[in-house]
Parts: C-alpha cells; sequence; structure tokens
C-alpha cells in the first residue's frame, strides 16, 4: 500500500510531468470533488483538472512541476507544486506568448478514500506571477 | 510533539485574529521569524507584516470573523486553512471602495517550528479571485 507521500508523488511524476491520462483513473475515484479556481477555468472535477493540464501543456513548454511540501495526516495530504515552463505556445489568460518563463505556486489538500484520491481544494498565485510573462 | 504545535496555531488564531491581540505573535515566534505571503501589493515577511495584515482586515471588515477550515500537523510543520469572512464597510480593500457587501476568502499557511516557536510561514490567499463579491 502506498503512503499518501507517495501517491501524491506518482501524481506529480505521471500525470503532471509525464502527461500520463492513464494515472487519472488510477489516483482519483470517479466522482472526485475539487475546487480550485484558475481564472475564468472553475476545476471541480477529474475532467476539469484534466482541462487544466491541457491547457499548461497548450501555453507552455518546458512544463515542470516539482512538489516542494508535502504534509500528511491520516486521510489527507498537503502539498505545494510549483510550477515552472517557458510560455511560447497558446495564449495563456490573455497574455501574448513572448518566450518568457514563469513560475508560480499551487497549495492544495488531497483527501483519500484508501488509495485514491477523493476531494481536493487549492489555490494558486498565478494571477500574482502573470507579470513574469509580460 | 505535532499536538503540542496544533495547540499553538490555534492559539494564534484565537489571539491574533479572533481577539485582535497581534503582539501574541511575539510569545509564539521566533525573533527573526521569516514569512512570505504576499496579498497584492502588501508582502508579508515577518511578524510585523502579520501583524499589519491583522490591521488592514480590521480597517477594511466589520463583523470579521476567522473560522479554522482545516488543521493539522506532521513533526515541525503544521497547516493551517482560515476562511474569513467580513462586511466591506469600512476603508477601501485592494483599491475597492467600501459598498456594504459580504466577502469570503481562504488562506492557506504551513508553519514552521524549532521547538515550540515559529520560525518560519509561507502561506496563500484566494482573495484576489473574491474581489468580485465586493463590487
Amino acid at each position: 500500500m502506498s503512503s499518501k507521500k507517495e501517491i501524491i508523488e506518482i501524481m506529480v511524476k505521471e500525470i503532471f510531468n509525464n502527461n500520463n491520462l492513464d494515472y487519472y483513473d488510477i489516483l482519483f475515484t470517479k466522482d472526485m470533488e475539487s475546487h480550485m479556481v484558475l481564472d475564468e477555468l472553475d476545476i471541480n472535477n477529474v475532467e476539469n483538472m484534466k482541462s487544466m493540464m491541457d491547457v499548461l501543456q497548450n501555453c507552455f513548454s518546458n512544463l515542470m512541476v516539482k512538489s516542494e511540501e508535502i504534509i500528511s495526516e491520516r486521510d489527507k495530504a498537503f502539498a505545494l507544486f510549483k510550477f515552472s515552463g517557458i510560455h511560447d505556445k497558446d495564449k495563456f489568460m490573455g497574455m501574448e506568448p513572448k518566450g518568457k518563463k514563469i513560475e508560480f505556486e499551487s497549495y492544495n489538500i488531497f483527501y483519500f478514500k484508501k488509495n485514491q484520491i477523493s476531494f481536493h481544494r487549492g489555490i494558486t498565485n498565478v494571477i500574482h506571477q502573470l507579470k513574469m510573462i509580460e | 510533539m505535532s499536538s503540542k504545535k496544533l495547540e499553538i496555531v490555534k492559539s494564534l488564531v484565537d489571539e491574533v485574529f479572533i481577539k485582535d491581540n497581534p503582539d501574541y505573535m511575539n510569545e509564539i515566534c521566533t525573533e527573526d521569524m521569516e514569512s512570505h505571503f504576499i496579498i497584492d501589493e502588501l508582502d508579508i515577511h515577518d511578524v510585523e507584516g502579520i501583524k499589519t495584515l491583522n490591521a488592514i482586515l480590521n480597517q477594511c471588515f466589520s463583523d470579521l470573523k476567522v473560522e479554522i477550515e482545516d488543521l493539522f500537523a506532521e513533526k515541525n510543520k503544521v497547516l493551517l486553512v482560515l476562511k474569513f469572512t467580513g462586511k466591506h464597510d469600512k476603508e477601501c480593500f485592494l483599491g475597492m471602495e467600501p459598498k456594504g457587501k459580504n466577502i469570503e476568502f481562504l488562506t492557506y499557511d504551513i508553519f514552521y517550528f524549532k521547538g515550540n516557536l515559529i520560525y518560519y510561514n509561507r502561506g496563500i490567499t484566494d482573495v484576489i479571485h473574491k474581489l468580485d463579491m465586493l463590487e
């Protein structure tokens, strides 16, 4: 049985960095509920999480995600992710691509049922970081 | 022990944000405590920055309420999620004129301890996403 930390690390590696779609079904319950807002994109289920990753992949090259902090207790784990990438593909939040590097963080809490994530909530500071790609 | 650290963070919420006793920070933080928390132009990087944040919220909102939404710990780290609610009927807040409307926003904080004192804090808020509630 994987620890909560190991599951988070697998998510970072497979979903965020390898863009391996198969892992959504492995790591999340089918009815997983999410509460995270990224501009006009209101992320409230697994499909919305996939959409968020699509947006990031479509806008940035060299997209990298690192877990900077993981704190876990019983059936939940907090994870602080740092995203970085070069904005040289599609428009992002209305910003034209200019080949500049962006870095932003997201703070997340994942709630587990057995070894799958059943609920997620999070906040990102991407709005504060948009000046990096002006 | 993690349970002692949880109690310290609970007391921080109670004293600083609920009882509006910002000087309590001096009792539970190291003198050189470092903080990284950004709300718009306010870059909070030490104990005084956290006191300033509390003062701004009290200057802008009446009926300011703070609730713990989540709190857990591992070793020397504590994760805290707070929900702030209030009525914007006092001073300008992040450039918004007061119109008597209610706001609700969240903060996520990590507190790092040396012994039983907080020496480092980093956090984030979704208040920027919630400003349309004040329009």
